[in-house]
Parts: C-alpha cells; structure tokens; sequence
C-alpha cells in the first residue's frame, strides 16, 4: 500500500513579497486620518510623534515574538498553528473558526465597504442611489451600487490571492509600493513643495 | 499636555488632556499599526522562512515606524497643531497637507528665494537688456535644457507680500515651465524689479520725501509645482510654447495684467 500522498504549499514568497504584505496589511486610512484626532489627545506635535514611537515600538515587540514563532512554526495559518501548539487542538479549532467567521470575515466586509465609499468620494458620488432595501427585523439593508463595487473589491482580491502564489506575492508588492509612494508623496512633497507654516 | 485648541470635531472632552488623552492617542496609533501579524497567516509559502520571516516582520514594521514618523513630521511642518485640530472630519490631514503643493490655486506662488541687487543707472537698461538679464538669472537656477515653455510679462503697481522694499513698484517677470528630470513639472516666475526715485516714475515707500535717487533692481524667483497633467490655461499664464530664454523670449500684450502673484516676495 502506498503511503498517502502529502500536499505541500509551494514556497514562492520572497523577502521582499514578504516584506510588502506587512507594509501592506498595516498602511492604510490611520496614517492619514489620525494625526488631527491626536493632535486634540496629546496637544502637541513632540507627544504626537512620541506616542507614534512608543506605538511603534510595541508593535516592533510583537514583531519580534511573532518572528521567533513564525521562525519555529512555519506552517500556513500563523496564529492558529501557535495556539493550536501552544495550547491543544480544541483551542485551535476555536480560534480558527472564529477567525474565519467573524474575525477575518468581518474586516473584510469592512474594508470592502471603505474601498467603495473612498471610491464614491473620489467620483463625485457616482455610486449613490440604491437598488432595492429590504427591512429586516426592523431595520432597512439598502443595496446598490456600492454594495456592488464592495463585493466586487472583495472577490477581485479573492480571485488574486488564489492565483499563484508568485502572482498574489506580486501583486502584494506593486500595491505596497504604492502605499509607500504615497505616504512619500505627502512626507517629502510637503518639505519640498509646501510652504512652511 | 496642552489645549491646542482648534475645533476638534468628534473628540471627546474627557480624551483631550492628560493620561485619558495620552491612551486615546495610544489607541489611534496602535490601530494605524494593526495589522504586522498578517504574515504569518502565509508562513507556509514564504521562501526560506527561518531566515525571511523574521526580517519581513521586524524589517517591515521599523520601515512603517520609518514613514509613519515622516508623514507626520511633514504635517507639523505644514500645518500647526490648531490648524490640524480644526480639520472637518470630512477631510483628512493628508488631504490638507497635500492641498497645500498639489492644489496650489492659480497665481499663488511659492517664493524660496529673492535677490536684491542695487543697480545705479537700472531704469536705464532698455527691454532687451532686461530680458537678458532675467534670462541670464533664469540659467544660473535651471538649467535651459529643462526649460519647457518662456514667456515675459510686464505689470506695473503690484504689491508684493510683505517686503517693504518690494512694496509698489515696476516689475518685469519671465514665467518659464521647467520640467525636471524626473518628470515633475514647475511652473516658475523670475522677476525683475526696479525702481526709481527722483525724476523717475515710482518711489519705494519707505524712500519718498528723501529726495535720493535711488534705482534698485530686484530678482526674486518664485515658484509653483504643477499638478501632473496640468494644462497651463494662457489666459493665466501665457506660458510661451518656445524653448530658452534670450532671443526665444517672445511678449504677448494681452497678459498685460492678467497674472497676480499672491505669495510673491521673500
């Protein structure tokens, strides 16, 4: 009898496409948006910028744990395989559904909805208007052309990640290098063009 | 911590001050750097992940620290801390800031630099050798081969920000649109000025009633970047199609007037 045939991932991420997917899993509206919300917190712009270091550094300190166990456990699923090793199978399951349900399923639905209201603004409000609006239990669940542009976003970037891995790897880096131009676009377009205040 | 004032819409009194306000901007902060851990979801198609893992998530996060802290030192340097507390909630600071050298509105310039020369005798250079002379201080700052478009212009009583010296005079000015290596295009003015007292037409205000004749010539160059893709409309600018400056100067009499400089001066 043969032994049963054991399926592998191919390893097709490079360091860079590794590199781009935290980039591009971490930049997104707060860098933008945040600074006037704490600027009213802390009051000056030295607190600010100390508040975005100590930040940072707690960040840097996950960072390095999870580098420690992602170095030990390699496997696809990150957190589930450390609390699954760590703390049995049972736990594991656990976690892995409610990331898979709720977790995950739930910023997802978020993010597609942001991508299609930044887009309705970016077009002057091209996508306003619904098709249909059902109530349910009492409250209205409008559905139009930004619901549409929402799960659109949402399968599109489902479609490329089931593409090859080098693919959805590159596709990941083109987007964080956009994200990265764009945060260099304000940050030295505003000391080379801007005047100071 | 201070008040800085401002209208701060939508935030909380109780998040304002102290160790309440210092956890609130905890919170904003700590949520822009969610989302490091997403890596490992896909530790199983990393190549050599004993060595790569580590240095995406460690390397990737000092890199977001990196250009977080440079975005926001750029705002302060654009904005002060009220002006950015008195953002509507539906803008952004990113907008604002970027408003200030994407969206500069027509004839506002940006004036990095002026010299001010003492010329005796000045009003006594005829067109051509003012021409000259711009074109002449239009090269020492860009070289002519990155020079798009020139185009001279004559304007007479225009105020000029807050330099005295500057105040209410004749002015002669070159626009000519550079566009630099790597694509970006400016559109820069390089004006001269001059003055004279006594038996000429205009006084500087802070020499009238001294009776000394005095004949200035004043260059300050100012600048505006221009939005990718952006047309020059000539009835704003009448940029001139030629190339270089010197005998390719040409003078349109219709911008006579037609172009206001808001931020000239130094």
């Amino acid at each position: 009898m043969q032994p049963p045939h054991k399926t592998q991932l191919i390893r097709g991420l490079s360091l860079v496409a590794a590199i781009s997917i935290v980039v591009g899993n971490v930049i997104g509206t707060g860098v933008f948006l945040k600074a006037r919300v704490m600027t009213c917190n802390v009051g000056t712009p030295k607190m600010v910028l100390f508040v975005y270091v100590v930040a940072g550094l707690l960040s840097l300190a996950g960072a390095l744990s999870y580098a420690e166990l992602a170095a030990m456990m390699p496997k696809a699923g990150g957190e589930y395989v450390f609390m699954r090793e760590a703390y049995g199978r049972p736990w594991g399951f656990l976690f892995g559904w409610m990331s898979f349900f709720i977790g995950k399923a739930g910023s997802q639905a978020a993010l597609g909805v942001q991508f299609a209201l930044f887009l309705n603004i970016m077009i002057g409000g091209a996508l306003a208007g619904d098709f249909f609006s059902p109530t349910v239990l009492g409250h209205p669940i409008p559905f139009g052309k930004l619901q549409v542009v929402a799960l659109a976003s949402i399968l599109i970037v489902t479609g490329i990640n089931c593409l090859a891995v080098k693919v959805s790897g590159s596709v990941a880096t083109i987007l964080s290098g956009v994200k990265i131009a764009l945060v260099l676009l304000v940050g030295v377009g505003a000391f080379l063009f801007a005047r100071k205040r | 911590m201070a008040n800085v004032g401002g209208t701060c819409e939508g935030v909380s009194a109780a998040a304002r001050f102290g160790f309440g306000g210092f956890i609130a901007a905890m919170l904003g902060a700590l949520w822009a750097y969610d989302g490091w851990n997403n890596v490992t979801l896909v530790a199983g198609e990393v190549q050599n992940p004993g060595r790569n893992l580590p240095r995406a998530l460690i390397g990737g996060t000092i890199l977001i620290m990196a250009l977080y802290l440079l975005a926001n030192v750029a705002y302060f340097y654009t904005l002060s801390p009220t002006d950015i507390a008195s953002i509507s909630t539906k803008s952004s600071v990113a907008t604002e800031v970027a408003k200030q050298f994407l969206w500069t509105p027509r004839h506002q310039f940006h004036c990095r630099r002026s010299v001010v020369v003492d010329f005796r005798y000045a009003a006594h250079f005829d067109s051509y050798r003012r021409a000259r002379a711009l074109c002449d201080g239009a090269r020492r700052i860009v070289p002519a081969q990155f020079v798009e478009g020139v185009a001279t212009h004559t304007c007479t009583n225009r105020g000029f920000g807050d330099s005295s010296y500057l105040g209410l005079h004749t002015c002669h000015h070159v626009l000519f649109v550079v566009r630099h290596p790597h694509g970006l295009r400016h559109l820069r003015s390089l004006d001269l000025l001059w003055t004279r007292n006594g038996r000429g037409l205009y006084s500087a205000p802070q020499d009238a009633g001294r009776g000394a004749t005095l004949s200035r010539l004043g260059l300050s160059h100012c600048a505006r970047p221009l939005p990718v893709g952006d047309r020059l409309d000539p009835r704003d600018y009448a940029a001139g199609s030629s190339r270089g400056c010197s005998k390719r100067l040409r003078t349109d009499p219709s911008w006579s007037g037609a172009v206001g400089f808001g931020n000239s001066g130094a």
